[in-house]
């Protein structure tokens, strides 16, 4: 099978906290990142044939995005503990990482009065990489055994 | 005793390990993360001033045409001795008579306000024309410091009650307005101001601030005061520019009601750190604005001369 293979079997290999940060870490660059891109595209998004960019923004950060994070999250619990299938939906597990996510940096940026780029994004990468993977690890998961 | 703890955490664990255990889980927590998105801003920035230093303007919108000629300069020294520093006025005129009642009062108006050192904010409705305000502004531009080119027009009704401006009527609207002002070269500040509907409609407010100093936001009712947080910082973010709450007021005859919603939104907008807030209205006929002979004009000058500098 494609992850069973030998860069994932030494990832599987590993201490439970180091892939609680692997997991952590390579979701929270993917939400810097996704993070980032809708930023920088939400004036064109606004200005494309009002209102129907808004709503197209709105689709891709509520829709597309916790899809994306919650595959994201599936794939790695799959690949780093042999696991198979998962608990709660993409959506769902997408959304919920997200709304985390959005939390705690809406509370550093307030109290901190820090803006998320470069300050809360360093903080999420070098401070909340670990916890972010426990979160992630907590809010789904697979099973062991094949499910019919 | 190690041995009973240690069965009760693993069925803990087994219990929420469960996936309909854990989609509920997640839910809740979905939910709790959104009141708290929702909230946190408001509660925190309410709950103490935490900009205690930064400069703070003060201004209200005074409605002197509904006052009579002897009574402005009077309602501007009253104003002023509250500590406002910027009156914000609607452009009232009339162009075809020099010496109408309308311009006597809108010339008394100014000789106050300069005498008092006062700012002007002259605020340019959505269906002014560009006779009325090029006569306005060759008369009076020279004692303006703000002016406001077009009213909430991501709101506005074009030609009859509920026909919204489409985007391009207010764009092109804009244009026309602004280089009407423009031609006069006076040195003034610009802005126009947004209600909470720019949300929608995010386009206007980043096109139209291309051209503008700063951006006005207008708050009204609670849940939009709580929400202000939010509106502010979006506003920021897309315009570029620095945000002033341009009106914030409470049309009600409770006079606590009305104390307490101006009252919590200065502390909120001066904790935020914004560069000021102006009220709506000193005087206002038709409704329950004005803050004029009730309680809230002390409150507001008290806290003015506490807060404000």
């Amino acid at each position: 099978m494609l992850i069973d293979n030998k860069i994932f079997n030494h990832f599987r290999n590993l201490r439970l906290v180091e892939k609680l940060f692997i997991q952590g870490f390579l979701i929270t660059i993917l939400l810097i990142i996704i993070q980032l891109s809708l930023e920088s595209a939400r004036d064109g998004f606004m200005s494309y044939m009002p209102p129907l960019g808004f709503f197209f923004l709105m689709i891709v950060t509520y829709g597309i995005q916790p899809l994306i994070i919650g595959v994201l999250n599936i794939l790695i619990i799959n690949v780093l503990y042999k696991t198979r299938g998962w608990q709660v939906g993409f959506w769902l597990n997408g959304i919920f990482l997200l709304l985390a996510f959005s939390t705690i940096n809406l509370l550093l940026q307030t109290s901190l009065s820090l803006p998320f780029t470069p300050y809360v994004a360093l903080i999420d990468i070098l401070v909340l990489s670990f916890p972010f993977g426990c979160l992630a690890r907590f809010s789904n998961g697979g099973w062991k055994k094949p499910i019919d | 005793m190690g041995k009973l703890f240690s069965s009760v955490i693993q069925a803990f664990i087994e219990f929420i390990n469960k996936s309909l255990v854990k989609n509920l889980i997640v839910i809740t927590l979905c939910i709790t993360f959104f009141f708290v998105q929702v909230f946190y801003p408001y509660n925190y920035y309410a709950s103490a001033i935490r900009k205690p230093n930064s400069t703070f303007q003060v201004g209200i919108h005074y409605v002197y045409e509904q006052d009579s000629l002897d009574q402005i300069y009077g309602e501007v020294t009253r104003i002023h001795d509250l500590g406002f520093k910027v009156i914000r006025i609607s452009l009232e005129c009339n162009p075809l008579d020099y010496n109408d009642s309308m311009n006597q009062k809108t010339d008394m108006f100014f000789s106050a306000t300069d005498n008092y050192g006062l700012a002007v904010a002259l605020a340019i409705q959505n269906l002014d024309t560009s006779d009325q305000v090029n006569y306005y502004l060759d008369r009076w531009g020279s004692h303006l410091k703000y002016i406001q080119v077009l009213n909430e027009p991501e709101l506005s009704s074009s030609w009859d009650v509920g026909a919204l401006f489409t985007d391009d009527e207010i764009i092109s609207k804009f244009e026309i307005m602004y280089a009407t002002v423009e031609s006069h070269n006076l040195s003034v500040e610009l802005y126009t101001n947004f209600g909470i509907g720019y949300i929608i409609r995010s386009n206007i407010p980043i096109e139209l601030s291309k051209k503008l100093d700063f951006v006005g936001l207008d708050i009204f009712m609670d849940a939009f005061l709580v929400l202000s947080p939010h509106f502010i910082q979006n506003l920021q973010k897309i315009t570029g520019k620095d945000v002033i709450i341009t009106e914030l007021g409470m049309s009600t005859g409770i006079d606590f009601a009305q104390t307490d919603f101006i009252i919590r939104g200065l502390n909120l907008f001066k904790s935020i750190g914004l560069k000021g807030c102006w009220l709506v209205y000193w005087n206002s006929q038709f409704d329950k604005y004005g803050i004029r002979d009730r309680p809230a004009e002390k409150a507001v000058g008290d806290w003015i001369a506490q807060n404000a500098n």
